[in-house]
């Protein structure tokens, strides 16, 4: 099997699994007032004869199930309906915020990468040392730390009492926007999302490299007489990555989660702090809307992370 | 040549207290366990102790006064002692993350049974489920489900504990997957044993060592995902206190820059118990000698 005939097939088992989220996120819009098709053509200006005549025409005494499907097609047709507190259409308003979001968590996880991954190989190589201590006892610390006290810690530090960076949003008042300054305020927040990873990547690291060392063909490496760096990252670590990716595509819906909270704390103008706004303001077409979308994130992340898994390891073949 | 009842003297060492022995030996594990025993002993004494009241305003002294002797934390923009709230809120904490770990166990591990083994329909049915539930950010969900519910300790113990059971139902799937090819469930089996008392007696005792583990991380994310809700302002509603909540005041960056005694208690509370309570799961780990990593 070719790598495109993978993909598809890998697209169409996404498909029941995306279908089981919309499920979710219907019954879930089904717990409130009105009912989920009434949500996705809600018209505040409607009166309530009006209203009546359109709880008609949608077809709101058929069964749920029949509700279901027309607003699944509504839904992949890209109507997602117009928004309760803002009067914009859904999609409009939450196209404008997913480049915010997909840059956070993109520069968190790069983050959490170049952090763990040198200090997990060496508490490997070196285990029961002070580097393993002290990247064991980071980890610890990282996986035990709420995102949002580390927000609150780094922005008195860095924001109150350094004055290095700025506590929040993506540009300054100025109304300039220059890369310089976006990176600047994206700093803190990729930071304090990625501290929770950093703790997590850190262990499954050092526990994969632990085990690969221990291998034939490391002592091998060795024998040959090649330099430590080179037996360590071209022969050791090129063997401990299968389990590093599969742990990235368990993190990912943590992730995301994360961005939410992150995001409200840095005033960061993305998908999640659109979600806390509409959910405080019980604005269902918006909350509906950004769940699907998350859940489309998701699944094209795992995607990508099975695709790697045969770049990295040959040996591997789509299935 | 035997004496019909003389004993032999073999030092028989149970299973059991073999385990509590390496438990015990696990220094960081015996550390959070004596922590968080204390915690459990403050927050269930203190408020009786030292008669703290977590919602009432003080008039005798300045809205969001300094630490003094009657306030040890101070007291907040109303006029309510912080450290009573900052205790009252340690119960909610405790109290949401064992709970709901239980409710999630309660919810999985019989879900897991029943997928692993009867296999077929209900396999696919549990299983698929459990995917999907795992791959949507639960956070996302328990925000929406809480508020839509309304939220209230309760409310958000239950949400939490029932959006936990994929991890439990797929962990037991998988023990039970590989307990049912053992020859002696194969026996129990062939002896006619009901299908019941299978999985109860001989599938079930199997899989104790994995769920306690995921007991511990499971319970630790409760705490963890409570106080981001009660944070955000969805979470446990004032005015009852939750470590979640104080902080939530917290946003604000005159209290963060000129009160720290107000957000930071409550912030190291958290990380400490969660700390604790991971080192625990930890240390049943290695006691336990499973390689399981979570």
């Amino acid at each position: 099997m070719n790598k495109y005939t993978f993909v598809i097939k890998r697209l169409l088992t996404a498909i029941p699994t995306f279908l089981g989220i919309t499920v979710l996120v219907y019954i879930l819009a089904s717990l409130t007032p009105s009912s989920p098709l009434e949500i996705l053509f809600n018209d505040p200006y409607a009166t309530a004869e009006e209203m009546a005549r359109k709880s008609k025409e949608l077809g709101l005494d058929q069964p749920v199930i029949i509700q279901y499907f027309h607003w699944l097609t509504q839904l992949l047709l890209g109507n997602m309906g117009t928004s309760i507190r803002t009067n914009l259409p859904v999609l409009m308003m939450i196209s404008q915020r997913v480049l915010p979001t997909l840059i956070l968590t993109g520069s968190a996880m790069l983050i959490t990468i170049v952090i763990s991954l040198p200090l997990g190989i060496m508490a490997a190589y070196k285990p029961y040392t002070k580097w393993d201590y002290v990247s064991s006892g980071l980890s610890f610390v990282g996986s035990a730390m709420p995102n949002f006290f580390a927000g609150l810690v780094l922005i008195y530090l860095f924001c109150i009492e350094l004055r290095i960076f700025p506590t929040s949003g993506m540009y300054d008042t100025s109304g300039a926007r220059t890369l310089p300054m976006f990176l600047h305020h994206l700093v803190l927040p990729s930071f304090v999302l990625a501290i929770q990873m950093i703790g997590s990547l850190i262990r499954q690291c050092r526990g994969s490299m632990l085990e690969v060392l221990q291998d034939d063909y490391v002592r091998t490496a060795r024998a040959k007489g090649l330099r430590e760096k080179d037996v360590l990252i071209r022969h050791a670590l090129r063997n401990a990555w299968i389990p590093l990716v599969s742990w990235f595509s368990t993190q990912l819906p943590f992730l995301i989660g994360g961005a939410v909270v992150t995001e409200q704390i840095f005033g960061w103008p993305g998908l999640g702090s659109l979600m806390v706004q509409s959910i405080n303001a019980r604005d269902y077409p918006v909350i509906m809307g950004v769940s699907v979308l998350i859940a489309v994130f998701v699944l094209i992340g795992n995607l990508l992370v099975d695709l790697l898994y045969g770049m990295l390891d040959p040996r591997i073949t789509y299935e | 040549m035997f004496e019909k009842n003389e004993k032999v003297d073999i030092p028989v060492d149970s299973y059991f207290s073999d385990v509590c022995q390496r438990f015990s030996q696990h220094k960081p594990a015996m550390i959070g366990l004596l922590v968080l025993i204390t915690e459990i002993f403050l927050v269930v004494f203190l408020p009786i102790l030292m008669n703290l009241d977590q919602s009432t305003t003080d008039y005798d002294v300045l809205f969001g006064s300094s630490p003094s002797g009657k306030h040890i934390l101070g007291t907040d923009d109303i006029g309510r002692d912080i450290f009573a709230r900052f205790i009252y809120g340690g119960r909610v904490s405790l109290s949401v993350g064992i709970l709901s770990a239980i409710i999630s166990m309660l919810v999985g591990v019989p879900l897991g049974l029943i997928a692993g083994y009867y296999r077929g329909f209900w396999e696919t049915v549990i299983m698929r489920s459990a995917d999907t539930f795992m791959s949507f950010p639960a956070m996302i969900l328990i925000m929406v489900l809480v508020s839509v519910l309304g939220p209230s300790v309760i409310t958000i113990i239950l949400v939490i504990g029932l959006l936990g059971w994929p991890r439990f139902a797929r962990l037991i799937y998988g023990n039970v997957l590989s307990a049912s090819s053992m020859d002696y469930v194969e026996a129990a089996r062939a002896i006619g044993t009901k299908n019941g008392s299978i999985l109860l007696k001989y599938i079930l005792p199997n899989t104790f060592a994995p769920v306690l583990i995921a007991f511990t991380f499971r319970a630790a994310q409760a705490i963890i995902t409570e106080s981001a809700l009660s944070f955000l302002g969805m979470g446990v509603q004032a005015p009852q206190a939750s470590w979640g909540n104080i902080l939530y005041d917290a946003q604000s960056i005159s209290v963060l820059s000129q009160r720290p005694w107000l957000w930071v208690p409550p912030g190291i509370a958290l990380v400490i118990t969660v700390l604790s309570i991971n080192f625990i799961g930890d240390g049943v780990r290695d006691a336990l000698d499973t390689k399981m990593v979570i």
